[in-house]
């Protein structure tokens, strides 16, 4: 299908009309009010906060430099738009491009809607489409006033971008395979589907203070689903009851990555099936009754989850479920969750035996799995950073057509899968995908790296994940011949920020993007993650080794991979490995790399990877002597990193409270460095510590996050409190101060950045 | 499939604000990737082109796509490489105004003028060189301009009149090229006798204007 105009009435047809029969009477008069509401916002009726959350709730979000200002490298210049007096959300330019998130339930796409993502791709946007980590696809650098048009033409598709943005439930995710699945209990896709519709603009679930992300998984051990670091979501689970196998979830709350990742609670061991719909409408009503609210950085319902124990949340929902009344939807749904979702295009036929070319053979074992249907595959289609053309998507979908029709979805690692493809169509299909470009033979591999969009285009983003990912890709890609076998399966995913967007903490080797002050500049660099645990549901995450400059990322990589191959003991995963030798061995194979060159020996430091404007903004034109300069408060913050290290290490030999103490040092160390620029006589007695912090730093706001506010300072005076109020330091409070002192000493980072920059303009 | 069959006629091709054109770099082996997003920068921050340069970004990894991509309020300008010919796209996506043929003629200098200045600013080492007896057309608005035979037939009027301001009215021939269902694009070749640089072909449009 695809959504071609008129040519050729004297009166020119709008898409409106052209599609509001296809598009339904309801979906029609949300998008003709989100038209009306950007007409509102343009006559000034409307507030830039109430617009900008309309908007979000529509999918439409912002993008970098939508503030109307951009660093060329030389010095910040302001960007000229036409309505330069007309803002679209608080600090957020009329005609700055943004972005646009649409929301496809656990990934699933049929051939259709591939036609029309391209077009409105190439029209709208930039001809590319990025699929996200959460089975999302995001268009970049399109104009709000052309979104209602992009909305009816995906709306005449099933397509919406209806609360893939904003304080509301976002895209349900759900594993790829689920139903073609060898490892299934049963199919979650239904499921995800009956929550996302049931959910979907519902009344209980509009008053929360921060998104809620939930995913389904069909089995426990695999990582499709990564059920655990969502905020609510059910792994399949079947059990007798009265001599009859009933369907239900093993059901979780309160997980998330973000700043601070928390691994979810368990809410119900068997929670039945028709029980699903109620409890989330339950658990959407007990957060948005006592979610945090004002502080957004406390808001998300992992906070929730934590302050009351899954205890009190568990009863609080039951309590709220027992007065609910009864809704027909709750179990309409289950007379068709038996059904495939999906099917086979084709019947299955006989042939001879393939006998495959060494380049058909290599992708083949790549992207080629079992499905649990005899004579079935799934085929995995590679998506180099998740981006693909308009012109790949459209040949795509003539590929779909041509073998699985409508059974493609898109999958947390942001590639596609194919479902349903004959054993006998392989060969066939390979060529048709390479004839796309899309038959690389590395899904889910060592050079699948996935990141998060990071300073391509994300307001937030410090450190250009994607320029990382692409220079790794092409590196390891260059070595892969000489590559061990045990580390092809390994896992690389980037974040530009702390934000976690690219799911750095699930990954065996996790980068996020950091700023430091090196010889008088600033340089670009990732913390680097390792150990974090992508099967069971993203069962466990790793912890910051050390930060390196981003220029050496690549080196240090190879180290981490050849360290690996070199010293694991049998079958020992990667994991299991990083446990073993312990972070101390892991930070030493990396110290040296942490150096920074003088700025005028190695300028590439100085920059992101792909980027080539310096990645510092005023200290540009400082002499080359401040560079050989280490300051006091550059100490400092090393000092208090190196605690932090101290942290991790004692938190892995068993000593949580140990671990506990020294993350608060760290944080005190932090906090006197930089107080003391202010008060030169402070010692280091904590309340004085904290006091000079709060009242030099903290109060006038100098050390408040641009985006986060005074999220990371708030850790320091709770963190200090509760050394006064008690802290029973279990394994998960422990690590999460840790993660906490690690936000606040990045947070440190960026102040001296900023002081730093303003003091050299 | 389409959800509705077309009309066509003649009347609202004025209306399209998204023109693309394109002109095919000569040497493609040659072509280094990498450069442009310097290059793309360095003309942000000289203010090269006019319009508001907003950024660049690359693309090289996906396969034939936008390859470096500078994006500026009013259009696009990148290296693309559909079809697996790089050239020089530039594509006009907003605050177009006058007739088509204006809008026409707006995106083919433009397009000429960026492939000068990078002629101009690669000069000294590993030269682009464009060609200059083909170009390609791309309409992606879809509602003024459907992917049809009858858009197909009214466009190339337009431009066969228009481009002989360029080409002072030497021969030259269409071909619908593209996707079936993808957005109606004409590649347009030279085949009467002639050479001309990117510059006298700017400069012949503009003597002919008004």
């Amino acid at each position: 299908m695809t959504t071609n105009g008129k040519l050729g009435t004297s009166e020119p047809q709008q898409w409106k009309e052209r599609l509001g029969s296809v598009l339904g009477e309801k979906l029609s008069r949300e998008i003709d009010a989100f038209e009306g509401q950007i007409e509102q916002k343009r006559a000034g009726k409307l507030t830039d906060e109430v617009f900008a959350e309309m908007r979000l709730r529509r999918g439409v979000y912002g993008q970098r430099y939508d503030n109307g200002q951009r660093h060329d490298g030389v010095s910040s210049r302001e960007l000229v738009f036409p309505n330069a007096e007309l803002t679209k959300g608080p600090g957020t330019l009329w005609d700055a491009p943004g972005m646009v998130r649409i929301k496809n339930p656990f990934g699933a796409l049929t051939a259709d809607q591939m036609d029309v993502l391209a077009e409105v791709s190439e029209e709208y946007a930039d001809a590319i489409l990025h699929v996200t980590t959460r089975q999302d696809i995001q268009l970049h650098f399109v104009h709000l006033e052309e979104t209602p048009d992009l909305m009816r033409r995906l709306g005449a598709v099933g397509i919406t971008t209806h609360e893939a943005c904003g304080n509301v439930v976002r895209n349900v995710t759900a594993c790829h395979l689920s139903g073609v699945c060898t490892t299934q209990t049963f199919d979650v896709s239904p499921y995800a589907a009956a929550v996302s519709d049931f959910l979907l603009g519902h009344p209980d679930a509009q008053e929360f203070g921060r998104k809620v992300k939930p995913a389904f998984s069909g089995c426990a051990d695999r990582p499709c689903g990564l059920v655990k670091m969502h905020d609510f979501g059910g792994i399949a689970r079947v059990r007798e009851v009265d001599g009859v196998e009933r369907r239900g979830f093993e059901f979780y709350v309160g997980g998330g990555l973000g700043a601070v990742p928390h691994q979810a609670e368990l809410f119900d061991e068997f929670l039945p099936e028709e029980e699903l719909l109620p409890i989330c409408q339950s658990i959407s009503r007990v957060f948005a009754r006592l979610g945090e609210k004002d502080v957004r950085s406390r808001a998300r319902l992992k906070f929730l989850v934590a302050k009351l124990g899954i205890e009190e949340f568990r009863r609080l929902v039951s309590e709220d479920r027992a007065g609910l009344t009864e809704d027909p939807r709750w179990t309409a749904f289950l007379d068709d969750v038996h059904k495939d979702h999906d099917g086979p295009l084709w019947q299955i036929e006989t042939q001879d035996k393939l006998t495959p070319s060494p380049r058909l053979a290599e992708w083949l074992g790549a992207n080629v799995t079992q499905q649990r249907q005899p004579g079935y595959k799934v085929v995995m289609i590679y998506l180099p950073l998740g981006d693909i053309t308009a012109d790949q998507m459209r040949g795509l979908a003539d590929v779909a057509r041509r073998f699985t029709g409508d059974a493609v979805r898109m999958t947390v690692e942001q590639n596609l899968a194919f479902r349903w493809v004959r054993e006998s169509d392989l060969a066939a299909l390979h060529d048709a995908l390479d004839e796309l470009g899309l038959a690389e033979p590395r899904a889910e591999t060592l050079t699948d790296i996935t990141a998060c969009p990071g300073t391509d285009t994300c307001k937030l983003g410090i450190s250009s994940s994607r320029g990382l990912a692409r220079t790794l890709m092409d590196h390891l890609e260059t070595r892969s011949e000489e590559l061990d076998e045990v580390v092809r399966g390994l896992r690389i995913k980037i974040s530009g920020c702390f934000n976690s967007c690219g799911q750095h903490h699930m990954a065996d080797i996790g980068f996020w993007g950091v700023s430091r002050k090196r010889n008088g500049y600033n340089v670009p660099h990732f913390q680097v993650v390792l150990g974090g645990q992508w099967a069971e549901n993203a069962g466990s995450y790793g912890l910051a080794i050390v930060a390196v400059p981003g220029r050496n990322i690549p080196a240090a990589t190879d180290r981490i991979i050849q360290y690996y191959v070199d010293e694991r003991e049998g079958d020992e995963g990667f994991k299991a490995f990083v446990t073993r030798v312990g972070k101390p061995s892991l930070r030493t194979l990396l110290e040296d790399l942490t150096e920074v060159p003088a700025y005028d020996q190695d300028r590439s430091f100085y920059s992101n990877w792909g980027d080539p404007r310096e990645f510092t903004l005023g200290d540009m034109g400082i002499g080359e002597c401040a560079g050989q300069v280490v300051s006091p408060v550059e100490f400092g913050l090393q000092a208090s990193e190196r605690e932090i290290f101290s942290a991790q290490d004692r938190l892995d030999q068993g000593d949580s409270a140990g671990a506990a103490d020294i993350a608060y040092r760290a944080m005190l160390i932090a906090a006197r460095t930089l107080a003391r620029e202010k008060e030169i006589g402070l010692g280091e007695d904590p309340e004085a510590v904290v006091a000079a912090f709060k009242t030099h730093l903290f109060d006038p706001g100098l050390f408040h996050d641009p985006f986060a506010g005074g999220k990371f300072g708030n850790y320091l005076f709770r963190v200090h409190g509760e050394r006064s109020n008690g802290f029973e330091a279990t394994p998960a409070r422990a690590r999460q101060r840790i993660e906490e002192a690690q936000l606040f000493i990045e947070a440190a980072h960026s102040y001296h950045v900023r002081t730093a920059e303003a003091v050299s303009v | 499939m389409s959800q509705a069959a077309p009309e066509v006629g003649s009347g609202v091709l004025s209306e399209t604000q998204r023109v693309g054109v394109k002109v095919f770099v000569e040497d493609q082996e040659a072509f280094d990737r990498a450069r442009m997003i310097e290059v793309f920068h360095r003309w942000i921050q000289e203010n090269r082109l006019p319009g508001t340069l907003i950024d660049v970004h690359d693309y090289t990894h996906v396969r034939e796509g936008p390859g470096v991509l500078l994006v500026a309020h009013e259009w696009h300008l990148r290296t693309d490489e559909a079809g697996g010919r790089i050239g020089l796209e530039y594509e006009i996506k907003r605050e177009a105004s006058g007739s088509l043929a204006e809008r026409l003629r707006e995106a083919i200098v433009s397009v000429l003028e960026a492939a000068a200045a990078l002629e101009h600013d690669t000069a000294g080492d590993n030269p682009v060189r464009f060609a200059t007896r083909e170009m390609v057309f791309r309409f992606t608005d879809r509602l003024a301009v459907p992917a049809t035979e009858a858009a197909f037939k009214e466009v190339t009027g337009e431009l066969e009149d228009l481009l002989a301001d360029f080409y002072g009215g030497v021969p030259i021939e269409f071909e619908r090229v593209g996707h079936a269902r993808g957005p109606l694009m004409l590649h347009m070749t030279v085949v009467g006798d002639g050479e001309w640089s990117l510059e006298e072909l700017v400069s012949g449009a503009r003597s002919t204007v008004g």
